[in-house]
């Protein structure tokens, strides 16, 4: 199993037709109890959850452990989640910008690392990975850098938008803000992403 | 003055906030005027950068993410197999302490609960009257003790120990242990 190209999910920016359909049918097998339905539905999935979770987060670790935190908590709820409010992937994207920000906000509480304690440095543990970097070409690394420096608030309107392609109304949904909202902050991102990256557009 | 308003409508355009007639004027617009055209696809290179960015920053591994897969059996098992007991726990919790509060209220003064000293069980020592119906009352409502002994009807003040493994208080009295409150009924009706 582990051999196998078994992870399948779709790298596009919208779920189209099909993987909306293929979800509702693991859902429906899931909530019978077919185990195996679990996993299709994780390797679904994952993903755009992942890539969500690290672009909001910009560190490996955080965005993996958010990954499983919210599968394990949509699976638990997978009962009282409701098709008719919500798309699958927007309650799975609601869940998942709520543990991002929970692990922002405990990266906000004050800590003293044990390095600095002894009079060392303490590594920066939020720089892209060395993986990461190296992919990308001078002006898409510009452009991460000034994603990096949108707010919180701005930067999930963004990433939202311009990756996954959703509409202000699931936007809204999503960050539990009305679509108005969401609209205004896409418009100052956008306008602070045009400033800042001027230079790199011709 | 046109085109300025073009120019100004453009990012909003760009991110489909503007209504369907000024999104349909904007376009056609576009498609007449070289400088807004030129403004619009700066705007449209903008959101196509940031979506390469993050496509190719955020890219998992995907050997990675599968072993990052919950563990559905136990997922399952937490959410919807928990044994019938402890989810039954809280409510037993609850019940007890009523009827433990029911107790005391039964009771009604003919009860009188010295603090229970800091030693061996943590459990108050009751004191009772001699009065037939409040000790049986007494031995139906409450939850059965290890080693709860109702005393006589003088009060019980057990004397402090130091040693940290000390027993429970002796309720002996006058040399003779406690009557159980079956046997105190018993006692009390055949006088």
């Amino acid at each position: 199993m582990s051999n196998r190209q078994a992870l399948s999910w779709p790298d596009t920016l919208n779920v189209a037709a099909p993987v909306a359909d293929e979800t509702a049918r693991l859902i429906a097998r899931c909530l019978s109890g077919d185990e195996a339905a679990y996993a299709a539905l994780y390797d679904l999935h994952a993903g755009m959850a992942y890539r969500l979770a690290y672009s909001l987060l910009q560190n490996t670790q955080d965005a993996e452990e958010v990954l499983q935190d919210s599968f394990e908590y949509a699976f638990r709820r997978l009962d009282r989640y409701d098709p008719h409010k919500s798309a699958f992937k927007t309650w799975l994207y609601r869940i998942t910008v709520s543990r991002c920000r929970n692990k922002r906000r405990r990266k906000w509480l004050p800590t003293v690392s044990l390095s600095e304690l002894m009079g060392r440095e303490a590594a920066d543990v939020d720089a892209p990975l060395p993986d990461h970097a190296a992919v990308l070409t001078e002006k898409q690394r510009a452009v991460w850098e000034a994603l990096q420096e949108l707010s919180p608030k701005l930067r999930e309107v963004a990433v939202l938008r311009y990756y996954h392609g959703l509409q202000y109304g699931e936007i809204g949904a999503i960050l539990d803000i009305p679509a108005k909202t969401a609209e205004s902050r896409m418009r100052l991102a956008h306008k602070a992403l045009r400033e800042r990256l001027s230079d790199h557009l011709d | 003055m046109e085109q300025e308003h073009v120019i100004d409508r453009l990012t909003e355009y760009v991110l489909g906030a503007l209504p369907q007639d000024e999104q349909r004027r904007v376009t056609i617009h576009a498609a007449q005027c070289a400088s807004c055209r030129a403004a619009l696809q700066r705007e449209r290179q903008l959101e196509r950068l940031v979506q390469q960015t993050v496509q190719a920053a955020t890219r998992p591994d995907q050997m990675r993410l599968a072993t990052l897969r919950p563990t559905v059996g136990k997922s399952r098992r937490s959410a919807f197999a928990r044994p019938v007991y402890s989810q039954l726990a809280p409510i037993t919790a609850l019940l007890l302490l009523i009827l433990g509060m029911l107790s005391m209220q039964i009771g009604n003064g003919r009860y009188r609960y010295d603090e229970a000293p800091a030693f061996g069980p943590s459990r108050p020592s009751p004191t009772v009257t001699e009065t037939p119906t409040a000790t049986i009352v007494y031995a139906s409502t409450l939850p059965p003790a290890p080693t709860a002994a109702p005393a006589t009807a003088r009060p019980y003040t057990p004397e402090p120990s130091t040693s940290p493994d000390a027993a429970a208080p002796d309720p002996t009295i006058g040399g003779q242990p406690p009557p159980t409150p079956v046997a105190l009924a018993s006692t009390m009706g055949t006088n």
